[in-house]
């Protein structure tokens, strides 16, 4: 392949979210590196609770009260479209109120979420929540197309008319019948699907380098499902978009990313190609995750792999390796007492277990 | 009984434990000042299916597609329009007779009551259907309060051991739903389900709210207590490859109709129905190097209310003829025990997961 190297656009390094409760402090993050390259889609996978979405979220300082980014960084290699210089931006240390963050959150790094039906306002019509996004972000920095390019350029802000053209545009692309009438439609006259397919288009409206996905399709139908992957697919190849997609279903995961980390109690886990990930997984975190789902096609009657026990609670996690109490692996004496260190296996093979250290 | 229903073998019917014979759900629109019906919502519309005893029948199908409608429907929580449930019950079995055929559709409310402690149910939702107020050990031996089943020291013994049988410990008996995971808190609701020694559990959803290493547990659970207690199941989910695992029979809906019900193995490899064979193309496979050729099923799923003449897939088939568009297929057996409602079922080569 001949496609630039190291293009990346977004570097996590050592980040640390911390919850301050009454009962204690929850850490929410602990120590997450990776980086997402312009143009490619990168996974997270984990159950509920392991921190994939506060790390989205934190990718955007958006963390909920009494959450706080505790350490470590989020670059964002800012780039004006067309130019090729870039400008590194430490996005933790942004005030989350600030100028830059909300040009850049929702303009140049737009977010979905699970749930369409409460992501949209029900006094707005799909136009008006488009143009919403618009307005804010379509300055002469930012563009939608090629073709709105010009009066972009000419005008700070869009009239009317462009703006309500771009929102039919926007629903054209992904895929929603008579966008003409969809786009004065309010959000409990839509399906299901077609509200998620909104929330893309509002994504997607000002052009963003990267686009993260928090279960875009956990609430949907496979039949939507599959078609809401085929335009985000689509969409990625037209603009080059990076993807950080975020889910806890396997099979969506191996289609969608090219590279996945696993997310266990805060912690990265391992992190790989989608091939190796699948194919040769070495944590036993992975190994179990992948062993637990129920495959289409063939029909067994073995039981499914089932990880044994539950997650740990967060204000008394284990001692050493967080997931030693659960993993088919322990080895006693080491797991429960020594914390693993994150470490590179082979070439872009990275893992946390003491199975793979010497100790 | 008009042709659509289950044509079935001369033996088949004895050994059904539930036989559901177009079942019939309509919800009345109303609008206006008056109220005035102005048409319905056919959520539930000429249904049939049957479940022997100790399988698991899964029933699948995009949401609104009416297989909740219909799993309610068959307990009466739901007033059904029209069709028949029968229903093989111990409990209403007179003069020395082990069992006795009865139609759920024509149950008074205390016949009703005695049924409804042979078929119990399992939600989706584990948090909303707890009672925040009630401990687990209350909520647990409820319905055997309300049923007039509850015998202090007998059936303290009796909850203990099924909190033990689903994998709780007998400590938990004091505590709040609030204290427990969502995985606990389903299978506090499975052990509420079993409290009475139902012979089938219509099972809603019971995994889609639970993460995959807690979903697996569940399942194993599901079919442990199955093999021990010889259990039936109507399981409710879109996940196909949840329902396959689980399932001896699925049944796949479309817009509150039947499209299709065959042996687990065999609607997944060999579908008869475009719409089964759509749907099992969709499924996501964890699979990074396997690249399906996916059918993309073009617009959304038919308006219950205003559904498509003839038969209500046409619009989004690729295999329609004129013929689908006007007349509705009947739901047939193609093989034995093998349904489908599709004119064309017998030349199309459909192919499988």
């Amino acid at each position: 392949m001949n496609e630039p190297q190291n293009d990346v656009l977004v570097e996590i390094q050592d980040l640390r979210v911390e919850f301050d409760v009454r009962a204690g402090v929850v850490k929410a993050v602990d120590g997450v590196s990776f980086t997402i390259n312009r143009g490619e889609t990168l996974g997270v996978i984990g159950e509920s609770g392991c921190g994939k979405s506060i790390t989205a979220r934190a990718i955007l300082q958006m963390i909920p009260k009494p959450g706080r980014i505790a350490g470590g960084q989020v670059l964002y290699h800012r780039r004006a479209r067309g130019s090729n210089q870039t400008d590194i931006i430490n996005i933790s240390k942004l005030d989350p109120d600030g100028e830059i963050i909300r040009q850049i959150r929702g303009g140049e790094i737009g977010m979905i979420f699970q749930e369409p039906m409460s992501s949209l306002t029900p006094v707005y019509t799909a136009g008006i929540h488009i143009n919403e996004a618009t307005n804010l972000h379509l300055t002469p920095f930012r563009k939608v197309g090629d073709q709105m390019a010009e009066t972009v350029l000419a005008h700070r802000k869009l009239s009317k008319a462009e703006a309500r053209e771009v929102a039919i545009e926007m629903l054209r692309r992904v895929g929603i019948p008579k966008p003409q009438e969809r786009v004065d439609s309010y959000p409990h006259q839509l399906s299901g699907g077609q509200r998620q397919r909104v929330m893309i288009a509002i994504a997607l409206s000002c052009g963003p380098d990267m686009l993260i996905a928090d279960e875009p399709t956990t609430a949907l139908d496979v039949s939507i499902e599959a078609q809401i992957l085929d335009i985000m697919r689509e969409m990625q190849a037209e603009e080059n978009m990076a993807i950080m997609f975020i889910t806890h279903n396997l099979g969506v995961i191996a289609e969608m990313a090219k590279e996945i980390v696993v997310m266990y109690m805060g912690k990265q886990v391992e992190r790989a190609s989608t091939i190796d990930l699948f194919y040769d997984p070495k944590h036993p975190y992975t190994k179990a995750l992948l062993q637990s789902i129920p495959k289409v096609g063939r029909k067994t009657d073995a039981r499914l792999a089932s990880i044994e026990g539950m997650v740990p609670d967060p204000f008394s996690l284990p001692t050493g390796c967080v997931f030693h109490p659960r993993c088919p692996s322990f080895m006693p004496g080491k797991c429960d007492r020594i914390a693993p260190t994150w470490q590179r296996l082979v070439d872009d093979h990275w893992v946390s277990c003491l199975l793979y250290e010497e100790v | 009984m008009d042709a659509r229903t289950i044509q079935t073998g001369p033996t088949a019917t004895t050994d059904h434990l539930l036989e559901v014979k177009g079942l019939k759900k309509f919800f009345p629109i109303h609008k206006g000042f008056l109220r005035r019906v102005v048409g319905y919502v056919k959520a539930v519309d000429d249904v049939s299916f049957y479940v022997r005893p100790g399988e698991t029948l899964g029933l699948v199908g995009e949401s609104g597609c009416g297989k909740t409608t219909a799993g309610r429907t068959i307990l009466r929580l739901y007033e059904p329009t029209g069709g028949q449930v029968l229903w093989r019950s111990k409990l209403l079995a007179r003069g020395g007779a082990q069992e006795v055929q009865v139609d759920l559709a024509e149950m008074d409310h205390g016949q009703m009551k005695l049924i409804r402690r042979e078929i119990a149910m399992i939600f989706q939702d584990p948090i909303n259907s707890l009672n925040p107020r009630m401990t687990v050990g209350d909520i647990v031996a409820e319905p055997m309060v309300i049923h007039g089943q509850y015998e202090k020291e007998r059936s303290e013994a009796v909850i203990i051991n099924l909190l033990q049988r689903v994998g709780l410990r007998p400590d938990h008996l004091r505590r709040y739903p609030h204290e427990f995971s969502g995985g606990q808190r389903q299978r506090i609701g499975i052990a509420r389900a079993l409290s009475l020694n139902p012979r089938l559990v219509i099972c809603d959803e019971p995994v889609s709210a639970l993460d995959v290493s807690i979903q697996a547990q569940t399942l194993n659970l599901l079919q442990d207590l199955q093999r021990d207690f010889n259990l039936a199941y109507v399981f409710i989910a879109h996940d196909l490859s949840v329902v396959q695992h689980i399932s001896n029979r699925v049944a796949v809906m479309y817009v509150g109709k039947m499209a299709e019900m065959a042996d687990a193995e065999e609607l997944y490899m060999a579908p008869l129905h475009p719409y089964t064979e759509a749907l099992m193309s969709a499924v996501p496979k964890a699979d990074p190097k396997y690249r399906s050729e996916r059918i993309i099923m073009q617009g959304d799923v038919a308006d219950p209310s205003n559904p498509p003449s003839g038969c209500y897939f046409h619009p989004r088939c690729r295999y329609a003829i004129e013929r689908c568009k006007q007349e509705a297929p009947a739901f047939r057996a193609l093989k034995p025990d093998h349904f489908v409602a599709c004119h064309r079922a017998e030349e199309l080569k459909l192919r499988g997961v």
